[in-house]
């Protein structure tokens, strides 16, 4: 299997978790990964974009045209790297009405902004929501419901609970 | 054991396996998870060896460098820019050697993510003539820091490891294999001749037996490093030879595009044995150099072989490597076609969004306090940390280096006596090099306002602890202890108390005839221990705003959105910490938001 996912945010969001979560479904799969993360200055507040690639490849960044799944967590970030993306993939991101319509990709949006402000998710797993969205409408991701759940409590058991709840919230949007 | 792995936790574990039982570093980006995840694992794993955290670069080499001449395993870590602080003990200690192994771990940073330069530490190797190891990925972290502990201590030469943004912040499941960690102990043994750097006889003997150990070294680079690569060769018509993360990148656009062509990896770029290879790339029609991120590998076998890189214009010469530069070399070079990378981005792409201080961050609250008394008229140097985010609310007019804002201010205050001259610096930047400089400026009677943000605490980097917090070291008994008796304000989120406090620092500037100091004790909106919101949300009544953008220009929470001419407050961003509330708009539009 060969499958690349750029993830995009504002510093702060947590993109670095879910960079995490993913390598270490892929790990326990036994699938190989590479892929890399913005730390540091860049991450102050500005853009920040990670990397996933699932499978057998080398390097850790994603040649324009050639990523399967955009997962956004903002939605001003989401626009700036379709370009990484390879024709009709896939589009996740957190956005209100206002953002475009982008015909030529299988586009899914979710106000979670607006959920979080209104405390309907904590901002704080507004990240792990979007997974669950992800996991919801995209039919070839790689890892499943289960496989996601048990990464989240490996890697993290003291907020576990609360990130699958956030989790099923994505799933039940 | 197989782990989902940081590149720098990667290393750590390298380190480990490779039996280190000393580590000292001082943080940068890229580098600092490196002795974060050594010191964790030392102490989960319950194991004979130390750890720390140095106040600068050079005391971290220095520090590390001794435990290797007593015949301990070591390792220092550091960013490339401070490696430049660590040059000095850097070029002796190539020359004087070490009895365990000892690597230096400079990161690199191709790309300017988190640096004011692209520097290429390899060359310092060169330049230091010491070996260079180059790693491609995580996994090949963990194994060249090993490797690099072996060579160091086979050959009594200090190792350096390069370890670029990618590796060091890549992520990859990486295989650790089992490890006995046996630390050992230490034991000085008195060698004038050998550790005393003095001139001239005996330093005449270290230099030639370095010059020969390179020669060796070059050989084993040969033996053990490119010839087992080379049963895999083919014989293709043009070869490509990578380092470091080019390597990953080239062979993803070798399989992308199904090229048949020939790929030799370099894990060490110096010293690289020229001569054993003159007869291998001569074979060849053309050699493609791809590494990051000067031509040190292209300069030293141009002369041997048809090579073709940076110095021939076919590759990409600054910023780091992706698919689409590769793609460009070998397109140049005669070997692709097409650039297959290449995709559709958006045609009204939002503005940028620049990096900025964190809703809720004091700096931010300081800044705005120092540039409402201090005015447009003044110079503000500053330096290197969060506080460099100054620049959004133009408080900010220097960044140099660490330390160089009380360096560069003293400069200013003999060159441009018209206008006042206020330096802003960190906690810990000031104990890094910022007390040097003050003491310099003390003794010559500069006069300037060096304000020292006291968040406790080396936030950019990810909240390592500084002296303060680990040892009680006192900021402003080293400021009084130099000469001076500081300023203090203890931060409380209000404008108005800022702007009173420098009134009165003003005030004390223009009697005085040497620097004034001033402590703002604040807090890192992240650290856990201090941090103190008073959770007041805030809105904007569309009523009372003008849209004159005064709070965007001298204040610019990141919360602070323009929609229909108007400032509003995005929910999602503000953290309420209440001070946009405290008298930042003139028209006071800022309400509080009840939630
Ligand atoms: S990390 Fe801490 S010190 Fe740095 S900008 Fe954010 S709140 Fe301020
Ligand atoms: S209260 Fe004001 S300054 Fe503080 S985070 Fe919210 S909008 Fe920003």
């Amino acid at each position: 299997m060969k499958y690349q996912i750029v993830l995009t945010g504002v510093g702060g969001q947590g993109t670095i978790f879910l960079v995490k979560l993913l390598a270490r479904c892929a790990l326990n799969k036994g699938i190989p990964f590479i892929g890399t993360e913005t730390h540091g200055m860049a991450q102050k507040g500005g853009t920040v974009i990670s990397y996933l690639k699932i499978g057998s490849f080398h390097a850790p960044l994603i040649g324009k045209g050639q990523a399967d799944l955009l997962i956004g967590l903002y939605p001003t970030e989401t626009l700036r790297f379709l370009d990484y993306l390879k024709e009709s993939a896939s589009i996740v991101t957190n956005s209100d009405d206002s953002f475009p319509n982008l015909k030529n990709f299988n586009l899914i949006k979710v106000d979670a902004s607006k959920k979080a402000v209104k405390g309907e998710i904590n901002p704080k797993s507004l990240n792990v929501f979007i997974l669950g969205v992800t996991l919801k409408y995209v039919k070839n991701f790689p890892f499943s419901v289960e496989e996601i759940e048990k990464g989240i409590e490996e890697l993290n058991p003291k907020f576990a609970k609360a990130n699958i709840e956030a989790l099923h919230k994505g799933l039940n949007s | 054991m197989k782990r989902a792995l940081l590149g720098n936790e990667a290393i750590a574990y390298g380190l480990l396996i490779a039996n280190v039982d000393v580590m000292a570093a001082y943080p940068g980006t890229p580098s600092s998870e490196i002795l974060e995840t050594y010191q964790k694992l030392i102490k989960k794993l319950n194991l004979p060896a130390v750890a720390e955290w140095s106040t600068n670069e050079k005391v971290a080499f220095e520090t590390a460098y001794a435990a290797a001449v007593t015949g301990k395993r070591a390792a220092c870590g550091m960013k490339m820019v401070g490696l430049n602080v660590a040059s000095d003990p850097l070029m002796s200690s190539a020359y004087i050697g070490n009895k365990g192994g000892f690597l230096v771990i400079s990161a690199d940073d191709p790309g300017f993510y988190s640096s004011q330069t692209e520097q290429d530490s390899r060359y310092f190797a060169k330049f230091a003539r010491i070996p260079a190891l180059d790693p491609t990925d995580p996994q090949d972290g963990l194994k060249l820091a090993i490797l690099g502990i072996e060579i160091s201590e086979k050959f009594e030469i200090p190792v350096l490891l390069r370890p670029v943004l990618r590796v060091c912040h890549g992520r990859q499941i990486v295989d650790i294999t089992d490890f006995e960690f046996k630390g050992r102990k230490g034991n000085f043994e008195r060698n004038i001749e050998r550790w005393a750097a003095v001139p001239r006889v005996p330093r005449l003997k270290q230099g030639i037996s370095l010059l020969a150990k390179l020669k060796e070294i070059e050989k084993f680079n040969y033996k053990s490093l490119i010839e087992p690569q080379l049963k895999k060769l083919k014989n293709t018509e043009n070869l490509i030879i990578a380092s470091g993360t080019s390597y990953g990148f080239a062979l993803e656009a070798i399989e992308d595009n199904h090229l048949d062509i020939d790929i030799i990896k370099i894990d060490m770029p110096t010293p690289l044995p020229v001569n054993l290879l003159k007869k291998l790339l001569g074979r060849y029609k053309q050699v493609i150099v791809f590494e990051e991120t000067y031509p040190l590998i292209e300069e030293q076998i141009a002369p041997v072989a048809n090579v073709r890189g940076k110095l021939t214009g076919d590759v990409f010469n600054i910023d780091e490597v992706t698919h689409e530069r590769i793609a460009e070399g070998l397109k140049n070079a005669g070997i692709l076609k097409k650039n297959i990378y290449t995709g559709k981005g958006f045609d009204d792409i939002p503005a940028p969004r620049k990096p900025t201080l964190c809703p809720g961050c004091p700096h931010r609250t300081v800044f705005y306090g120092m540039k409402k008394v201090f005015g447009n008229n003044a110079i503000y140097p500053s330096d290197i940390g969060c506080y460099t985010l100054g620049l959004n609310q133009k408080a900010v007019d220097t960044i140099l280096c660490m330390g160089a804002s009380a360096g560069l201010a003293g400069g200013f205050s003999i060159s441009d006596k018209s206008k006042p001259i206020i330096a802003t610096i960190g906690d810990s930047t000031f104990l890094h090099s910022g007390i040097h400089p003050l003491i310099n400026s003390i003794a010559n009677k500069h006069k300037y306002i060096l304000i020292i943000l006291d968040n406790n605490t080396v936030a950019m980097t990810g909240l390592q602890p500084t002296p303060e917090r680990t040892g009680g070291v006192s900021i402003e008994k080293v400021v009084e202890g130099c000469g001076v008796k500081p300023f203090v304000l203890e931060y409380d989120g209000k404008v108005e108390t800022t702007v009173d406090f420098f009134n009165k620092v003003k005030e004390a500037y223009k009697n005085s005839d040497a620097p004034v100091v001033a402590v703002v004790k604040e807090f890192c909106t992240f650290d856990k221990e201090n941090v103190k919101l008073p959770g007041k949300f805030a809105s904007v009544d569309p009523q009372k705003c003008t849209g004159c953008g005064y709070c965007m220009d001298t204040f610019g929470c990141p919360a602070f959105e323009w929609k229909d001419g108007k400032v509003t407050v995005n929910k999602y961003f503000c953290v309420g910490c209440g001070v946009c509330l405290s008298g930042v708009c003139p028209f006071n539009a800022f309400v509080e938001d009840k939630r």
